[in-house]
């Protein structure tokens, strides 16, 4: 184990000059790295001091040693933090350059910014960041610095994120409680440390930590990662107020937040009389409800405090009509209430694979929605989020922030997705269910005509259900002139047609996300099969890619392949040969499954008719690293079907 | 109405025995006779002591910014293609990767070429670089060497094997897909591309067809497509020159067919007959 370089006294360096802690590290000896690793933390150093209840310090210090020129941007300093209850009482940066002097710059060298949006949805936050820029940041060079927090916590909890894209060399994480205050730490993602004891601070220490290095696909940084969370309480027990160390307490701790945030003003109450008026049944009056949160509430997301987690009341979003996520999930819930169905607010990532049974609890949610309690004897196809849970019964899961996706299902990231559901009993870790794969699906069909000069023409009807029918609407939805709403089809005739016209095109159900969405189009393609002496050669899978690259790569794969939820697509194209000519020779027919995806093909004649159908199905929606092979050899299987040709030979 | 912030960069004339000459000091790895393409074949304001004329910029021929791909491949019985390409990037080509690539080092520069060049490739292409490239001078050509396999080129057909032509044609793959276009076409500057490509059959492959050569001359912008086939090895030839630098948009339709022809050519396939079908037909 490699011992903490200094402890944090103040330091002792000319001014201008690096301090003695980071002097000492010129000579360390670097953590395990490769050819592609940028820069290496040789040192890091978190102390978090606990005051009180209302009061925590937290000194870090850091130091890289930058190894490529794109490593420079650990030059640049990045202090985020919550105004008001967050304050950066300091800050300092140091370079040793590889040759000369040190550089050193301080807190009035800073700039204080608002950081742009965050998720990329907040309206209004109050998140601000320090930045600092240490000169010389060359390969070659060291950079390190110093800064200090003070906060008014808004949970008794914190996290150790000590590894990240970079090598880590020793990283250390120290915690001091006031009298008769207790921990717990959970590690995730890494083999437990145990603590050191000096006074009343305990200690943790990890070193040559191995930098992550991104993959296309792979799972939620957060999934991966390790890191160590621990929570704090003061003597006499937990703090219901602002802690909690499972999930039941942390469902709890939300619900206080939430208490009294459902309650329904008469304007609701109005409202909800006025959108079930007529309906007959609890499902109609459900759907009715949900649509309206869907559509007439607008997403503004306005987080200020612990306004990212505390939701609005009610009666002020359905006033506004505005809101975040939690905001709708709250309002949906309100109204439910008024027509005597329960339901539970529910934390969700939307990174499936953020949060797994494995987590220890904390903050890793950005997403709220809601579950409902169904009433007894009600059933219905069109409800299929629906988990059995032993306790609750039968829970639909629903999202009214994505009105996309209609009333009964979810969208593929929440699919097999853990999430804390609250009830009044405190909070629980459950996986969405995760829906039929057919749900998920394009089925298209073509009936197509091929002349003797190789000019292809005829219809094609797409059926695009769940995901696949909301990215096409999501796609449209600011779209305004009606010739620009077949651009998709454009786009999806370019992947697989060297030359194309589109002659006819139509958009169904666009609107009526509760409906399939449909496109109908015809279009020609000139020389789409290729004259070889008095042969014809044409490619049966005319249109649609399912291959995919992504493991074609020289470096072995290291994490699972995610994929974003389960899928089912079908094609069926039947193509009319020209008159005189008959089928010489056929690809054979593809047939691969495996138990995360199968791929089936075939190419028949029938008469004047070559009709080429396959199925593509996702069935598990991650394949682990093991597999990777088996992932690769499966898209291979599929682009050498793809590419696959009929042979027509002239009788003339 | 003049607006003098629209004169954004400056350039020097230089008369060369007897020749207007133009050059940016400013612009590293640009070579003699070339400026960077923000300031290729525009107008500006030549200072003199008269006040001005205004003149136009050089604007370089094609054949002065290529991109040469020359692979030397060998087909496997399994339909997969491996062995040798060399990249020769010259003029404006080699400068702005040059450029693009200053501040970074060897490990980027290796991953910014094989990524490139990855990307031309319509398949599953693997690509080392096994030279060091000259990144450092304007005016020698900037070359890459490199080991290339492509896993699955060939396809089947029954007893026949197809063979594309198109190795490095994804480039032209996506290009103006919609048949609507608003605002004119800019390119950045003058270029070519010019690939040859032998493959060398397995043993006992037979040749059925190859496909027609393709020629579409559009004068400003010309494809050529020749493929060859002698003593069981294929030679392809494809040559795509872009002698434009703006299009205005009326004109978009016919350059949208100009690549629907070339990407046509790019799909024709040769068609081989295996050893085992050979014999047995």
């Amino acid at each position: 184990m490699v011992a903490g370089i200094l402890t944090l006294a103040p330091h002792i360096a000319l001014a201008g000059d690096a301090p003695q802690w980071m002097h000492a590290l010129v000579s360390a000896p670097l953590p395990t790295y490769d050819e592609k690793t940028d820069a290496v933390l040789l040192y890091s150093e978190t102390n978090v001091t606990v005051v009180s209840a209302d009061k925590i310090k937290t000194q870090v210090r850091e130091a890289y040693k930058i190894l490529r020129p794109a490593g420079r941007e650990h030059g640049t300093v990045f202090v985020p933090f919550q105004i008001p209850a967050q304050k950066v009482t300091s800050l300092h940066g140091w370079c040793i350059p590889a040759q000369g002097k040190d550089y050193e710059v301080k807190d009035k060298d800073s700039m204080e910014i608002s950081p742009p949006m965050i998720q990329g949805i907040e309206l209004v936050d109050d998140l601000k960041a320090k930045v600092l820029r240490i000169p010389a940041p060359d390969p070659g060079s060291i950079v390190g610095w110093e800064y200090e927090i003070e906060e008014r916590p808004l949970v008794l909890q914190d996290s150790w994120e000590f590894q990240g894209l970079d090598p880590v060399r020793e990283s250390h994480y120290s915690l001091q409680l006031p009298s008769g205050w207790e921990y717990r730490a959970a590690w995730l993602n890494y083999p437990e440390s145990k603590p050191t004891e000096t006074g009343n601070r305990q200690q943790w220490t990890v070193t040559d930590v191995k930098g992550i290095r991104k993959e296309p696909e792979m799972p939620p940084f957060h999934g991966v990662a390790g890191q160590m969370i621990v929570s704090f309480f003061p003597s006499g027990g937990l703090s219901v107020r602002n802690g909690f160390s499972n999930w039941r307490e942390m469902g709890s701790w939300y619900a206080n937040l939430a208490q009294g945030r459902t309650e329904a003003s008469p304007q609701i109450k109005q409202q909800v009389a006025a959108l079930t008026a007529g309906k007959s049944t609890t499902l109609q009056k459900m759907q009715a409800l949900a649509e309206f949160v869907q559509h007439d509430i607008r997403y503004v997301a306005i987080e200020l405090g612990i306004g990212g987690w505390q939701p609005h009341p009610a009666p002020d979003i359905f006033s506004h009509r505005y809101g975040d996520c939690k905001d709708k999930s709250t309002l949906f819930r309100s109204m439910l209430h008024e027509i005597g169905v329960d339901s539970y607010p529910v934390a969700i990532n939307t990174k499936r694979g953020s949060i797994t049974m494995e987590t220890p609890a904390h903050r890793g949610f950005n997403h709220q929605i809601a579950a409902i309690k169904l009433p007894d004897g009600l059933s219905d196809p069109s409800l299929v989020a629906i988990l059995q849970h032993p306790k609750l019964g039968r829970i639909l899961f629903f999202d009214p922030t994505d009105e996309l996706t209609p009333f009964g299902q979810v969208s593929g990231d929440l699919q097999a997705n853990y999430s804390l559901v609250v009830t009044p009993e405190g909070g629980e870790l459950v996986p969405l269910p995760q829906q039929p794969s057919a749900m998920n699906s394009i089925q298209r069909t073509a009936k197509l005509t091929l002349d003797p000069t190789g000019r292809l023409k005829g219809d094609v009807k797409e059926v695009r259900l769940g995901d696949r029918a909301w990215a096409e609407r999501w796609q449209q939805r600011t779209v305004t002139k009606d010739s620009d709403r077949i651009k998709p089809i454009e786009t999806l005739l370019a992947g697989s047609l060297s030359n194309f016209q589109v002659t006819k095109a139509t958009v169904s159900n666009l609107q009526h996300a509760d409906q399939p969405f449909g496109f109908e189009y015809s279009f020609e393609s000139a020389n789409y099969a290729k004259n070889a002496g008095n042969l014809l050669l044409v490619r049966p899978r005319v249109l649609g890619n399912k291959a995919m690259s992504i493991l074609e790569t020289k470096e072995p794969r290291k994490f699972p392949i995610e994929f974003d939820g389960p899928a089912r697509d079908t094609d069926t194209f039947e193509i009319t040969i020209p008159a005189g000519y008959v089928v010489d020779d056929l690809p054979p027919a593809v047939d691969s499954d495996y138990s995360f995806a199968s791929y089936h093909s075939k190419t028949e004649v029938k008469g004047s008719v070559i009709r080429y159908t396959r199925t593509f199905e996702v069935k598990e929606l991650s394949v682990p690293v093991g597999r990777a092979e088996d992932l690769k050899k499966f898209y291979r299987i599929i682009a050498g079907d793809e590419r696959n040709t009929v042979v027509l030979k002239s009788g003339n | 109405m003049m607006q003098s912030k629209k004169l954004d960069e400056n350039v020097v004339l230089v008369k060369v025995n007897g020749k207007d000459m133009y050059f940016n000091p400013g612009a590293a790895f640009t070579p003699i006779g070339l400026l960077t393409w923000s300031e290729t074949g525009v107008s500006g304001l030549r200072m003199d002591k008269d006040g001005g004329t205004w003149i136009k910029t050089t604007l370089p021929a094609s054949s002065e910014s290529q991109i040469q791909r020359e692979a030397k491949l060998k087909l496997s019985d399994t339909g997969d293609l491996e062995g040798t390409l060399k990249v020769t990037y010259t003029g404006l080509e080699a400068m702005y990767r040059r450029l693009e690539q200053r501040n970074t080092d060897d490990v980027a520069r290796k991953k910014f070429l094989e990524d490139q060049l990855k990307e031309q490739v319509p398949g599953a292409a693997e690509l080392e670089l096994t030279n060091k490239p000259d990144w450092s001078s304007a005016e020698t050509p900037l070359i890459a060497e490199l080991n290339l396999k492509i896993s699955g080129w060939a396809s089947s057909a029954g007893k026949r094997v197809m063979l594309p032509v198109g190795f490095f044609s994804a480039g032209e793959r996506r290009v103006f897909e919609h048949a609507n276009r608003v605002h004119p076409i800019y390119f950045e500057y003058p270029y070519q591309k010019v690939d040859d490509v032998t493959v060398e059959l397995p043993q006992g492959w037979q040749v059925s067809s190859t496909p027609p050569a393709q020629t579409q001359d559009a004068k400003i912008i010309v494809y050529n497509l020749k493929v060859e086939n002698s003593n069981g090895t294929v030679h392809v030839v494809r040559k795509l020159n872009f002698d434009i630098l703006l299009l205005e948009s009326k004109y978009y339709s016919a350059l949208r067919n100009f690549f629907q022809v070339v990407r046509t050519g790019d799909e024709e396939q040769m068609l081989l007959q295996p050893a085992s079908a050979s014999a047995s037909n």
